[in-house]
């Protein structure tokens, strides 16, 4: 081998290893093997054609990553260094297709810095080209479909990015690009959600990811970016906060700039979502300040942006606060330099917050002008931006004396964001999409309180509003699922694990690792649940005249907290009527330590002195919460069943526990609409008894029940794994279940009753084809919910109401075991002599209402 | 023969003070103190007041019989007072509800290691509730009666 071949063999293998840096998203490795590659070339002895092509090549790449990690201009430096090289090349194919590729290098560096016009124009350009004189088994022609997709969809031209990608992706799976086959599903991702379709897009990003975790594991965190501002989306600010912090610290190992100011940015809008203003204006900051060093314009104003919502954002959720003359102006001149810059959509975000601003300043005429200057939203206006839209001009009607047209608003937005809750897949994306209609909601609901109070009629417009704004996740009827073979997978092991922490934790064993592992894969399969086929068909809300037809001699209250009280709208016997209670946030703060006095109070065991000390403090509290909410419900109430729509806290109430409710029949609904469907139940199907490990009074329980029911179905001992008990649920008219239970405060989905295998997840009975009819969980906990905004309040027992059971009876604090077994003992004997279930549990509550905290979810 | 590896015996086997290194070795390979375990002497340490009273553990077992699998309360007792506390999540910080048997409108304060102090009273019940605790390394003092008969009840540092 000459040594010019030696020199040429050591570069080539340079610049491998540079391109592969590059393409596992690590630019900074990328540039310092790209320069070693060129000195390398330098020592070459004479400049063949092989070392000029070679260096052309480094060059190319080299300026990507160089406009990645220093700055737009400096990539393009190197590509006018490229050019002078290959002119130096014979006349020919490989110099004319190297022009090619410089002019497709030039395209992506100016398309990744924002100038989207002139990144077109270069595509169009060489696209007829590339297809008439390239022939590398089609890896340039994908390259620049797929680019050009990206632009078009920058540029908001969704069918032409749709387009391309089809005809990308398509020749990709044929000829076996994988790693571009995973970068076009991404894109398809991001056209999804550019099209407000979440599920869409989060199928692509996992498609995505499980190519690329073969082939460029570096990738991978550019995906968690993209499904994180899915998430957003879905208004799942959590999630979206866990992937980006997952992201984020990888992201700025691999030294890639631009992903990891972006990520900052989406990390801000995760904070700003979840209520933390601080922090989101940290995140968009930092990632003001790294656009600024890189010299992306475009970028770095909308993460200024970013930080102006924080701020604004921190004075419009402060009651009464303003901000200064100036940041409403800022917001306008930040507008003008966005609209500049074509990035429409955040112009105008930009012109509504200072016109949400100038209208808490009282400047109306200011914020008319201000607002008059927003275009209507387009196609492809993403949600947040459309709600902010109408809450402005809600804003400016309220402002300007015209309620009728702020509803007409409100209405108008809260069935738009419907048709996107629509189109979600899994419950917690339908849960989670109320946080958008959150505010417009609540102007809507101050508009018609404040004039519910003096009529009847407009304590029914009150109500009709609360059914609109409230648990909308309990309106659907769910379609049938697909079954996901890798879902399944990870409940498996989460099962597995679930029961190794169990005895590690009976064995005093650290459980550090396991939880962390646990937490992991609980992660995981949240994740895999959200890309399923929409979750449900929507069913309309009930309007008022049905619910008095539907509710009979029954009684609704639907409760609602305005202006610091907590007002009840009571639905009796045909009238409506808003009934003030009593101070909220007392009543929120009795019901916690009532709560807690329950939790303490459990255990079968407790000392007598302790019992006594912790009964008393429970009392007293009952007592408390008994004047302020339900002494003034059950005046005219006599013995007809009550029929409570809770609200936030209250949903964990022991409703059976305050006195002047104990042993009235009370059925807890998340909405009247929730309340109407379940009422329709049916009376078919077997009885099943399934019971856990663990529980000293199953045994009795069960042989108890056995009596009761003599028909029914036994599933206990060895044989009542998670999997049989979940078969076994499959059509059931009645469901007894008897195990330790466990409410999952920050993930509902994974609440869990324990079986001999370990837990059955809520997540899974959400996939039940013919969910039980009614069903007694005689388990601690399962009747709790996490409350996301917008009242979408789900739990285990949550999920089987969502998903189609009837009725649910669980328990809403912890319960001792004797006490669990008696209730259940003379629940059953009542349920079998034909009393509805309200009944029938108020009446076995009655016997010791504070160590019975259970309630009836559902059709009482 | 009961010399094997007295100094000086020629013994070909390793003597005491090697074989209690080799020991000591082993010990802090096999069953190391506690990342935490220096920290939280000096945090018990740190009283000022170091005529208290330390309330025994009671270990949740001995108050089973609840049909869930989470850990819920924690209590704590001397001869004549029983302190629980019930813990519930908020964010990253703790509201801690408590009660006092029997019952009393006494002092609580919760310390947390290098959070600082937070106190409050419990009512004539003896319930007490504290709200936004950081996590960490926790200990609870009760200060019982007034004038020179009051004193002070400790429970164990718990992390928390």
């Amino acid at each position: 081998m000459s040594a010019l071949d030696r020199v040429i063999a050591a570069a080539a293998d340079l610049y491998t290893r540079g391109r592969a840096a590059a393409a596992d998203h690590r630019p900074g490795l990328a540039i310092r093997l790209f320069r070693h590659t060129l000195s390398r070339l330098a020592r070459a002895p004479e400049p063949v054609p092989d070392v000029l092509e070679l260096r052309t090549r480094v060059l190319i790449s080299l300026a990507s990553a160089e406009a990645e990690v220093t700055s737009t201009r400096a990539g393009l430096a190197h590509l006018e260094v490229a050019e002078d090289v290959r002119l130096r090349l014979p006349p020919g194919a490989l110099r004319s297709s190297l022009r090619l590729i410089i002019s497709l290098q030039r395209a992506v560096i100016v398309m990744r810095a924002g100038r989207f016009a002139d990144a077109r124009a270069l595509y169009d350009l060489v696209l007829p080209s590339i297809e008439s004189e390239v022939d590398d088994g089609f890896v340039l022609l994908v390259r620049t479909l797929n680019n050009r997709a990206l632009v078009h969809m920058a540029m908001n031209k969704p069918d032409l990015a749709h387009g391309d990608l089809s005809r990308a992706l398509a020749l990709a799976v044929e000829h076996g690009l994988t790693l571009l086959e995973a970068k076009i599903r991404q894109n398809l991702g991001d056209h999804a959600q550019l099209v407000g379709d979440v599920p869409e897009a989060l199928r692509n990003y996992e498609e995505a990811a499980r190519l690329l975790g073969t082939v460029a594991p570096g990738a991978l965190m550019v995906v968690r970016l993209d499904q994180a501002r899915a998430l957003l989306t879905a208004g799942l600010g959590e999630e979206a906060a866990r992937h980006l912090d997952e992201a984020l610290p990888e992201l700025r190992a691999n030294g890639s700039g631009q992903y990891v100011a972006e990520a900052e940015v989406a990390r801000a809008a995760a904070a700003l979502l979840e209520g933390d203003f601080a922090l989101a204006r940290k995140f968009a900051s930092a990632a003001r300040r790294r656009f600024l060093r890189r010299g992306n314009t475009r970028w770095a104003e909308i993460a200024g942006l970013a930080r102006f919502r924080a701020d604004a954002h921190k004075i419009l959720s402060t009651r009464g606060a303003r901000s200064t003359p100036r940041l409403p102006a800022e917001l306008v001149a930040l507008a003008e330099r966005l609209s500049e810059l074509g990035v429409r959509d955040e112009a105008a975000v930009a012109r509504l917050l200072a016109v949400r601003l100038l209208l808490r300043r009282q400047e109306i005429d200011e914020a008319a002008k201000v607002l008059a200057r927003v275009p209507k939203p387009r196609e492809t206006t993403p949600i947040d931006h459309r709600m902010l839209f109408r809450l402005c001009r809600a804003e400016l009607a309220v402002a300007t004396g015209r309620p009728r047209s702020a509803l007409a608003q409100a209405r108008a937005g809260l069935r738009e964001l419907g048709m996107i809750r629509d189109r979600m897949g899994g419950l917690d994306l339908v849960c989670g999409t109320a946080v958008h209609g959150e505010e417009l909601g609540r102007l809507a609901m101050q508009l018609v309180l404040r004039r519910a109070r003096n009529n009847a009629a407009g304590a029914r417009r009150m109500f009709a509003w609360l059914e609109r704004t409230r648990a909308q996740v309990y309106r659907y009827e769910p379609l049938p699922v697909i079954e996901d073979p890798a879902l399944s997978k990870h409940i498996t092991e989460m099962r597995h694990l679930q029961r190794t922490i169990q005895r590690a934790r009976a064995e005093g064993e650290p459980v550090k690792a396991l939880e962390q592992r646990y937490s992991a894969l609980q992660h995981e399969a949240s994740r895999l649940g959200w890309h399923t086929s929409p979750w449900g068909r929507p069913r309309p809300v009930a309007t008022p005249d049905e619910v008095v037809a539907q509710l009979g001699d029954r009684v609704l209250v639907s409760l609602v907290p305005y202006n610091g009280q907590l007002y009840s709208v009571v639905v009796d016997r045909g009238s409506f009527r808003l009934l003030k209670l009593g101070p909220y946030h007392d009543i929120v703060e009795t019901a916690k330590q009532l709560h807690a006095d329950l939790d303490a109070l459990a255990p079968d065991h407790l000392p007598p002195m302790l019992a006594e000390t912790v009964a008393a403090s429970a009392v007293q509290r009952a007592d408390k919460l008994d004047a302020l909410i339900s002494a003034s419900l059950v005046k005219t109430l006599d013995d007809r069943e009550l029929v409570i729509v809770p609200i936030g806290q209250l949903y964990a109430m022991p409703w059976g526990a305050l006195p002047s409710l104990r042993g009235h029949a009370v059925s807890i609904a998340p909405s009247a609409t929730a309340w109407i469907t379940a009422k329709r139940a049916t009376d078919a199907g077997a009885v099943l008894l399934a019971g856990g490990p663990g529980v000293p009074g199953a045994v009795g329980e069960v042989s108890k029940l056995r009596s009761v029911y003599p028909d029914a179905r036994l599933v206990d001992g060895s044989g009542a794994t998670s999997s049989a008990v979940l078969a076994a649920l499959d059509g059931t008219r009645l469901a007894h279940l008897v195990a330790h239970g466990a409410h999952e405060p920050a993930n509902a989905l994974f609440s869990r009753l324990e079986l001999v295998d370990g837990p059955l997840f809520a997540h899974e009975t959400s996939r039940l084809a013919n969910p039980p009819e009614r069903v007694v969980l005689a388990a601690c906990e399962l009747a709790m919910s996490h409350i996301r905004p917008g009242e979408e309040a789900l739990g285990f027992a949550g999920t089987l109401l969502a998903s189609g059971s009837r009725t649910v009876i669980g328990a809403v604090a912890r319960v001792g075991d004797r006490a669990a077994a008696d209730t259940m003992s003379d629940l059953h004997q009542r349920l079998s002599d034909g009393t509805p279930p309200a009944l029938a549990l108020a009446e076995a509550i009655a016997v010791d209402p504070l160590r019975r905290p259970f309630v009836c979810l559902g059709a009482g | 023969m009961n010399d094997i590896g007295a100094p000086g015996s020629g013994s070909a086997l390793p003597d005491d003070e090697t074989l209690l290194a080799d020991l000591g070795r082993f010990l802090d390979e096999l069953d190391p103190p506690p990342d935490d375990l220096v920290q939280r002497v000096q945090f018990a340490l740190e009283l000022e007041n170091l005529d208290v009273e330390v309330a025994r553990w009671e270990r949740a077992g001995e108050l089973a019989g609840v049909r869930s699998t989470a850990t819920g309360t924690i209590t704590f007792t001397v001869s004549d007072l029983t302190v629980m506390v019930n813990l519930t999540r908020v964010g990253k910080l703790h509201r801690i509800d408590g009660w006092l048997a029997p019952a009393g409108g006494y002092q609580v304060e919760v310390r947390v290691a290098d959070e600082g102090t937070f106190a409050t009273v419990a009512d004539e019940g003896g319930r007490f509730v504290l709200e936004n605790v950081p996590c960490g390394t926790t200990q609870i003092l009760v200060h019982l009666g007034e004038g020179p008969r009051r004193r002070t009840v400790v429970t164990p540092t718990v992390v928390l």
